[in-house]
């Protein structure tokens, strides 16, 4: 019989991960890797000598410029706290977020085009269907997109 | 279906549990607001605009800074904004899917792949 410490190497195999698990590795992963790259660069760089931390907060308040701008809004006490305290969740149901998000276009890209009519949402909705359709049929078994009716 | 259900719905089919949905979603948007923010550039006085702005967030100047903050993006084309902001969240769930794999169950991807031709619609 084997010693207690006796290692089998069964608990250094790497266990597979999860879909759930791969999907929040890559929040993260790009999260990290944004911010990263943000404070590299040199326009950046005298902003992150002032407070890298709070330069993580800046892609949120720059939501709140859009927010505002897209939708015409004010900013809400919702919104002023999500921003302070980073909420994600608090961020997403705040009025705001709820306005602008729609605006989107609800991520319907024939509603984008009706919407939005002009040349560069119509080419960024271009490569982001080639995209998908890419992942279609390499990933999840698709050869095309169905017929829209 | 709006961008944050679309992206909770593409979560929860992904495994992420109903309880941190928000969250990650929210770093999710937080994610491609930075990589919108790196692509469309600032300059110098942006730069400078956009310090100041930040000092007062750092000194807990939470409604000071929010109003330099929106000073800093004058004149800014929302419409370009707007579709690079799309076009990189769809690349970004596009990546996602990508990093799954192999792990996603026939379900999954059929759900996924449902979910994305709603999407279209």
């Amino acid at each position: 019989m084997p010693p207690e410490s006796y290692d089998l190497g069964l608990d250094k195999q790497e266990k597979k991960k999860t879909s759930a698990e791969l999907a929040k590795d890559h929040i993260d992963l790009v999260m990290e890797k944004a911010e990263g790259e943000l404070k590299k660069d040199k326009r950046w760089g005298r902003l992150c000598e002032v407070g890298g931390s709070v330069l993580i907060g800046v892609g949120v308040v720059s939501v709140a410029f859009l927010l505002e701008r897209l939708s015409g809004g004010g900013g809400s006490q919702e919104l002023a706290n999500a921003l302070q305290n980073m909420d994600f969740g608090q961020f997403l149901s705040s009025p705001e977020a709820k306005m602008f998000f729609p605006a989107l276009s609800n991520l319907g890209f024939g509603t984008l085009l009706v919407v939005g009519g002009k040349e560069k949402i119509r080419q960024a909705v271009a490569k982001a269907k080639d995209k998908k359709n890419h992942i279609l049929s390499q990933y999840l078994g698709r050869t095309e997109t169905p017929p829209q009716t | 279906m709006n961008p944050i259900e679309f992206i909770k719905s593409y979560l929860s089919i992904s495994g992420i549990p109903d309880d941190q949905l928000d969250e990650n979603a929210g770093k999710i948007l937080y994610t491609i607001m930075l990589l919108v923010m790196k692509e469309q550039s600032i300059n110098e006085s942006q730069a400078k605009k956009l310090e100041e702005a930040i000092t007062l967030l750092k000194e807990d100047k939470k409604q000071e800074g929010i109003e330099a903050m929106k000073t800093v993006f004058d004149g800014a084309d929302a419409e370009v904004w707007q579709s690079s902001f799309v076009e990189k969240l769809i690349e970004y769930l596009m990546d996602m899917t990508d990093k799954m794999g192999d792990s996603l169950t026939e379900e999954q991807k059929r759900k996924l792949a449902d979910l994305l031709n709603v999407a279209e619609g």
